[in-house]
C-alpha cells in the first residue's frame, strides 16, 4: 500500500476559487488594449463559387480598418500534417454553411457588423453534397477535387487481422446490425474567443481559447508567414474543450493576421451560433457490424463497415477514421477482426475529435452486439463480458499492447453493488438493467508531428524562498491538469502544496508540450513533471546532504534507468523495463511534510532550498515523456497505440415508459480503472461529466440540418441534457496503478463515456424488449421500435 | 439590438399616456425573458423603444375577492405564483403548472403576462437573422413566404403556423379564466378561450394601445384539474405538446374540458360530458384532442407523434383525476 501524501487525495483544483468567485479570467474577459474587433462574414451556401467579392464599400464605412477576404491569407492549413486542406477564408468557393468568406476589423462592434452588411459576395450554387452515402458516388465537381479522386471520398481504412471467415465458423452465436448516429457537438459553456496584441515591432501575443496552444503557435506561422520565435501562444482559463478546440481554428488565423495587417490589436468570441457552425464536433455515423461469439471462448471474429461524415475539412479525421475500427479491440480480446471505414467530405460544416474520439459509435454496436450474442447463446451479458476482458499485460491482433487492466475487479464490483444478478432479466416490464464495457488509449503513443520533440516537457524551477514553478505547455481546460501536475511535484519533494505554481498554456514561457487531447496530459506531462522534481529533489537531497555534513547516500544503480522504458524499446521487451508505478526515488533520504531526512537527521526543506541556491543560483531542472516504440509494421499500425489504456464499465438502470416512449436513467454504476486515481475530486468530476455528455448523446442531442445548415444552432434547440435528467451515480474507480503512469495513473477524461450510451440500449432491452439501433435513441424511436416489435410477434 | 429608449411608469396611467406616444418600435417588457432574446436573436436593425413595467405594483400581485375569484397581476413573476399558499389552496394546478415552465432562474423574472403572450415559434423563424435569410425570410420575419407549409400565399388565413407555446394558457383556458386588458378607451374583459388567434403574427386580440392587467381564475371548487407537457428534458424547455384537463362532476353529469397547446398556431379548447366516468368517455376526449392538433415540423418530435402524445396525456391526465377522486 502507498503512502501518500498529497496523491490520492481530493484535492480542490488550482483555479476553482477564482473560478467560483468569478475572478478567473476567459479569454473574453481579457481586454487586450484599444483592440479592434473582428467579425467574421459567413457563406450562406452549402457549395458555391464565390464570382465576385467586392469589399470597398465596407473598407469606405468609418471605423472599418481592414477587410480581409481568401485571397489575403492564401495558404490552406489542418490540425494533421497530412491533410492540410482548409483555408482560414474561402478562397474561390465555399464549401459548408457558415465557412468564412471575409472578415472586417472595425472600431466597434456595431461598425464591424454593419461592414459586413456591406460586403458584396456573388456565389454560384453548385451542386452540394450533403448525403455521405452518394458522397462515395462519382462526382463531376468534387469538394476537394485537389485529391484527384472524383468522388468525395476523404480517407478509406481497410483492415484484416487473423481468419475472419474461420472466427465466424467457429462462433456459436453470430448477430449482426446495422446502426446509425446523428452529429453531437461539444456544447462547451465558452465559445471560441481569441485576442491578438501586436507589439511596436511586430511580434504577435495571440491569446485562444484553445486546447492546444503548441498546434495553434504552428498554424499561426505557417499561415502568416511568421517565424515562430515571433508568435506567443497564450491560452488564458478555458470553459471547456471536448475535442472542440483542438485544431487551429480560421477566426484565429484571421484575427492574428488582422492584427498584422493594421497593426493593432484584436479581439473576436464566436457567438453561440458560429460555435455550432465551427462545430469539429463527432461524425455522423452509419455502420454495420457483425460480431460471432462462442460460450467458451469470447468473440471468435468481429466485422465492421462504417461510413463517417466528416463534412467540408479534413480536421482530425483520418485519425477518426482508424479510431472506429482499432478501437474495438478492446477491452475483449478478438481473435479476427475485419474493417472497412471511409470518411467522405460532404458540404456540412466539419467534424473531428471530440470525447471518446472515433470510439463511441462504433463501440454502441459492439456492445449492443455482445448483448445480443450472449443473450442468444443462453449467459448472463454482464458474467460473459467479466469472463471474457482482457487481462493485463497482453497484446491485442492488431498490436496494441495492453499493460494494467482492471476492469475485471470493476465490473464484478460494480455487478455486486447494483445487484445486478437478481435484477436483470427479473425486473417488471418497463424497467431494464443493461451493461457495456469499453476501453480507450491514455494519449496517442504516435505524435502528430514526428519532428523529434519529446511528447511532454516540464521545466521546474525553485528559489531562495522555497516556491517551485512548474512550466508545462499542456492545457487546463478545466479538466484539472495544472492541479494534477502540481500534485506530483508535491508529492516527490514532500512540501506543501501551497508551494507550488503552475505556468502552463503559453508557449512562450513553457516548453513544448502535444497539449490536451486524447486523455494524454495526466499521462504525458504527468510523467514528465514527476521525471523533473525527482531530478529537483536529486538536487535538494545533495543541499541536504552538504548541510547535515553527511555524504550523499548512493543512489540505486541506474541498471534500469526509468528513462530506457520510456525513450525506447518495443512491445515484446517491456516487462524486462517494469519499473513499479512509483519508482523508489533511492536516494535513501525521506521527503515529507516540509522536511528532509537523512540518516535519521532532519532538517528543513526551505533551510535546504535556501543553502541549496547559495552560489548557483535559482535551481531548474526538467522532465520529458516519450512514448515507448509500441505497436506492429502494417500500414496504419500507429492508429490507437497508447503507453496505456483505460477500461470502463457500465451497469445501467432504466425505466422506460411504455406510453411515450421516454427513457430515464434512473442509476449508473460506473466501474472505470484509471490507474491509481491521483486527484479523485478530479476524477469524479470527469466521470460525472463523461455521463452527463454521454446521456445527451444517447437520448436527446442531435445537430439538425436542411439544405446543409443548421437548424438548432442554439442552447435551447440543441439539447444538453438537464440537472433533472441526471441519474444517481455510483463510482468505482481505484482498481490499480498502471506500471508506467505517473504514480500508476491513467485516463479518465474520455473513456467514461462511450459504454454509457450502448449500457442504456441494452437496458431498455430488458425493460421493454426492443434493440434500439439509432442514436440519439429519442422517445418516438423508441416507441416505433416498440410498435415494431409486437407486430412481429 | 439596440435601445432607443426605455420608460419605466409607475402607474397605469403613465403606462397608457407612454403607449399612446409609442410608435411601432415600441416594445413592452416585463420579466423580459421572451423579448430581449428575440430582440438578440433577431437582431432588428433598427433601434427599439421599451416600457419597463416592472414598477406597477398596480399589475403585481396575487388577492382573492369576495366571489373566490382569484386575481392575478399580469406582471406576477412566476417564481411568485409557484410559491403562492393562496394559489396553492385555491388553484394548485397553476402552482403546477408554473413550476413546468422553463428554468428557476427565467422563472425568477418571467411573468404571468408574459408566459400568456409569450411569442410564438417555429423553427424557421427562431433563427439567426443570416440563417433566416439564406432560406429567404418567412411571413413573420417580414418575408413573404412560410417554410413550414410552402403553399401559403400572402392573404391566405392562417398566414403563419408557428406554434404557440404558453403552458399556463392551457391551465387557464380550461379553468375559464378572463383577461382584463386596459388601454386609452378603457377597460375590457375577454375570455381566455376567446383571446388567441390562430395565426402566429396577429396572434391575439390585444389591440394596439392595449395592456394585459390581470387574469381572473374564477372560482375552482368542485372540479379537478391536471397538467401534462411534452418535452425531451425535465426543464428548460417549450412545450412540445401541454395538455390541460379538466374534469367536473354534477347534476348527473361528468363535465370535462381540454385544452391543448404547443402544436396549433392557438391553444386549442374542446368540451364533452358524459354520464359519468367510463373508459368510451375518456377515449372520446382523447380521440377529440388527436383530431384537433394539428402539428407541424416545427420540433425535436416528428408531428405523428406529438400528436399521438396529444391522446396520450389526455388520457393520462383524465386517469389521474379519476384516481385522485377515487382515492379516499
Amino acid at each position: 500500500m502507498n503512502d501518500y501524501r498529497v496523491i490520492g487525495k481530493p484535492t480542490e483544483m488550482v483555479s476553482s476559487r477564482e473560478k467560483v468567485i468569478g475572478r478567473a479570467k476567459y479569454t473574453d474577459d481579457l481586454s487586450v488594449a484599444n483592440a479592434l474587433i473582428v467579425k467574421i462574414l459567413r457563406s450562406p451556401l452549402a457549395s458555391a463559387r464565390i464570382t465576385a467579392l467586392r469589399t470597398e464599400k465596407a473598407l469606405a464605412l468609418v471605423g472599418v480598418r481592414a477587410v480581409l477576404v481568401g485571397s489575403d491569407l492564401p495558404k490552406t492549413f489542418g490540425v494533421l500534417p497530412i491533410s492540410r486542406d482548409e483555408p482560414a477564408l474561402a478562397m474561390g468557393r465555399v464549401r459548408y454553411v457558415g465557412e468564412p468568406v471575409a472578415a472586417v476589423a472595425a472600431e466597434t462592434a456595431a461598425i464591424a457588423e454593419r461592414a459586413l452588411k456591406l460586403i458584396e459576395v456573388e456565389y454560384e450554387p453548385t451542386g452540394a453534397c450533403l448525403d455521405p452515402k452518394k458522397a462515395l458516388e462519382p462526382a463531376a465537381d468534387p469538394i476537394h477535387p485537389e485529391l484527384n479522386k472524383g468522388n468525395n471520398l476523404h480517407k478509406s481504412v481497410r483492415q484484416e487481422f487473423g481468419d475472419v471467415a474461420k472466427g465466424f465458423a467457429e462462433a456459436q452465436a453470430v448477430v449482426e446490425g446495422s446502426f446509425d448516429f446523428m452529429p453531437v457537438n461539444h456544447a462547451f459553456t465558452e465559445p471560441h474567443a481569441t485576442q491578438v496584441e501586436i507589439s511596436a515591432d511586430g511580434g504577435l501575443t495571440v491569446y485562444s481559447a484553445t486546447q492546444v496552444p503548441h498546434y495553434l503557435h504552428l498554424a499561426l506561422s505557417d499561415m502568416l508567414g511568421l517565424p515562430l520565435h515571433r508568435i506567443r501562444v497564450v491560452k488564458p482559463h478555458l470553459g471547456g474543450g471536448f475535442g472542440g478546440k483542438s485544431d487551429p481554428f480560421p477566426h484565429e488565423i484571421i484575427a492574428a493576421k488582422l492584427a498584422l495587417v493594421t497593426g493593432r490589436n484584436t479581439r473576436i468570441t464566436l457567438s453561440r451560433k458560429e460555435v455550432f457552425l465551427t462545430n469539429h464536433g463527432r461524425h455522423p455515423t452509419t455502420l454495420q457490424m457483425k460480431l460471432g461469439l462462442h460460450a467458451e471462448k469470447g468473440i471468435s471474429a468481429l466485422s465492421a463497415d462504417v461510413l463517417i461524415d466528416g463534412g467540408a475539412y479534413a480536421s482530425f479525421g483520418v485519425v477518426t477514421t482508424y479510431y472506429n475500427g482499432v478501437l474495438l479491440m478492446g477491452p475483449y480480446p478478438v481473435p479476427a477482426f475485419s474493417f472497412h471505414c471511409d470518411r467522405v467530405y460532404t458540404n456540412k460544416p466539419i467534424c473531428g475529435a471530440m470525447r471518446g474520439h472515433g470510439s463511441v459509435n462504433s463501440r454502441f454496436a459492439s456492445e449492443v452486439l455482445f448483448d445480443m450474442a450472449a443473450m442468444k447463446l443462453g449467459l448472463d451479458p454482464a458474467e460473459a463480458r467479466l469472463r471474457f476482458l482482457h487481462d493485463g499485460d497482453t497484446l491485442t491482433i492488431n498490436q496494441l499492447r495492453i499493460t494494467s487492466a482492471g476492469l475485471k475487479l470493476g465490473l464484478s464490483t460494480a455487478m455486486k453493488r447494483a445487484r445486478w444478478s437478481e435484477k436483470h432479466g427479473r425486473l417488471p416490464y418497463g424497467k431494464g438493467i443493461g451493461v457495456a464495457c469499453s476501453f480507450f488509449i491514455s494519449g496517442s503513443a504516435l505524435p502528430i508531428h514526428r519532428d523529434g520533440l519529446p511528447q511532454s516537457q516540464v521545466r521546474l524551477t525553485v528559489d531562495f524562498d522555497g516556491a517551485v514553478t512548474v512550466y508545462s505547455g499542456a492545457a487546463d481546460i478545466g479538466q484539472g491538469s495544472d492541479t494534477v501536475l502540481a500534485q506530483m511535484v508535491a508529492e516527490v519533494l514532500g512540501i506543501p502544496f501551497s508551494c507550488i505554481t503552475v505556468v502552463s498554456g503559453d508557449t512562450r514561457l513553457c516548453p513544448v508540450d502535444m497539449g490536451s487531447y486524447s486523455s494524454r496530459v495526466t499521462f504525458m506531462a504527468g510523467n514528465a513533471a514527476r521525471n523533473a522534481a525527482i531530478s529537483l529533489r536529486r538536487e535538494l537531497a545533495r543541499a541536504a546532504c552538504d548541510l547535515l555534513k553527511i555524504p550523499v547516500p548512493a543512489a540505486r544503480p541506474a541498471s534500469e534507468p526509468e528513462s530506457s522504458f520510456r525513450l525506447g524499446g518495443r512491445a515484446p521487451e517491456w516487462k524486462s523495463a517494469y519499473l513499479g508505478p512509483n519508482p523508489d526515488f533511492s536516494d535513501g533520504l525521506d521527503f515529507r511534510d516540509g522536511k528532509i531526512t537523512v540518516s535519521g537527521k532532519t532538517v528543513d526543506y526551505f533551510v535546504v532550498v535556501k543553502h541549496a541556491v547559495q552560489g548557483p543560483g535559482v535551481i531548474q531542472t526538467s522532465g520529458i515523456y516519450i512514448s515507448p516504440k509500441l505497436g506492429g509494421t502494417f500500414k496504419g499500425a500507429g492508429a490507437g497505440l497508447s503507453p496505456a489504456y483505460s477500461f470502463t464499465a457500465f451497469i445501467t438502470e432504466v425505466v422506460v415508459d411504455p406510453e411515450t416512449g421516454f427513457i430515464r436513467v434512473e442509476k449508473v454504476t460506473c466501474a472505470h480503472d484509471c490507474g491509481q486515481p491521483l486527484n479523485p475530486l478530479a476524477v469524479e468530476g470527469q466521470i460525472e461529466g463523461s455521463i452527463h455528455m454521454g446521456l445527451g448523446q444517447a437520448l436527446m442531442e442531435g445537430m439538425i440540418y436542411e439544405d446543409g445548415a443548421i437548424q438548432n444552432a442554439s442552447l435551447l434547440d440543441y439539447k444538453i441534457p438537464s440537472p433533472f435528467e441526471m441519474p444517481e451515480i455510483d463510482m468505482i474507480y481505484d482498481l490499480g496503478a498502471d506500471n508506467e503512469g505517473p504514480f500508476g495513473a491513467k485516463e479518465v477524461g474520455e473513456g467514461v463515456l462511450a459504454p454509457l450510451i450502448p449500457s442504456i440500449a441494452n437496458a431498455v432491452y430488458d425493460a421493454v424488449g426492443v434493440r434500439l439501433t439509432s442514436v440519439p435513441m429519442t422517445p418516438d424511436k423508441v416507441l416505433a421500435a416498440m410498435r415494431e416489435a409486437k407486430g412481429s410477434a | 439590438m439596440e435601445i432607443r429608449s426605455l420608460l419605466q411608469p409607475g402607474s397605469l396611467s403613465e403606462l397608457l399616456r407612454g403607449i399612446e406616444t409609442a410608435d411601432d418600435k415600441t416594445m413592452l417588457l416585463a420579466g423580459g425573458t421572451d423579448v430581449i432574446p428575440m430582440l438578440k436573436q433577431v437582431g432588428l436593425s433598427s433601434p427599439v423603444s421599451l416600457i419597463a413595467l416592472g414598477r406597477m405594483k398596480e399589475l403585481s400581485g396575487i388577492t382573492l375577492e369576495d366571489t373566490h375569484t382569484l386575481r392575478i397581476g399580469a406582471t406576477t413573476r412566476l417564481m411568485e405564483i409557484q410559491a403562492s399558499p393562496l394559489l396553492q389552496k385555491h388553484c394548485p394546478v397553476l402552482v403546477a403548472t408554473a413550476s413546468h415552465v422553463a428554468t428557476a432562474a427565467i422563472r425568477s423574472r418571467a411573468t404571468l403576462g408574459g408566459n400568456l403572450l409569450v411569442n410564438h415559434r417555429c423553427v424557421y423563424f427562431n433563427q439567426a437573422e443570416d440563417n433566416r435569410c439564406a432560406n429567404g425570410s418567412c411571413f413573420k420575419a417580414g418575408g413573404d413566404t412560410c417554410h413550414l407549409v410552402p403553399t401559403v400565399k400572402a392573404g391566405d388565413s392562417p398566414l403563419c403556423r408557428a406554434r404557440f407555446v404558453s403552458d399556463l394558457a392551457a391551465v387557464l383556458l380550461v379553468l375559464g379564466a378572463r383577461l382584463r386588458i386596459v388601454g386609452r378607451g378603457g377597460e375590457r374583459t375577454l375570455e381566455a378561450r376567446d383571446f388567441y388567434l390562430p395565426d402566429g403574427m396577429a396572434r391575439n386580440r390585444l389591440e394596439k394601445g392595449e395592456v394585459l392587467a390581470w387574469v381572473e381564475v374564477p372560482p375552482t371548487a368542485g372540479h379537478s384539474v391536471h397538467y401534462e407537457k411534452l418535452r425531451i428534458r425535465g426543464a428548460i424547455d417549450f412545450p412540445s405538446v401541454g395538455v390541460a384537463v379538466r374534469a367536473e362532476a354534477g347534476a348527473g353529469q361528468l363535465r370535462i374540458g381540454v385544452a391543448h397547446v404547443g402544436l396549433n398556431a392557438a391553444p386549442v379548447w374542446l368540451e364533452l360530458s358524459g354520464a359519468g366516468w367510463s373508459d368510451e368517455l375518456i377515449e372520446k376526449a382523447a380521440q377529440k384532442g388527436v383530431r384537433t392538433a394539428k402539428p407541424l415540423k416545427q420540433d425535436l418530435f416528428s408531428p405523428s407523434y406529438r400528436r399521438e402524445m396529444v391522446g396520450v396525456f389526455i388520457r393520462r391526465a383524465l386517469k389521474r383525476i379519476r384516481e385522485a377522486r377515487s382515492a379516499p
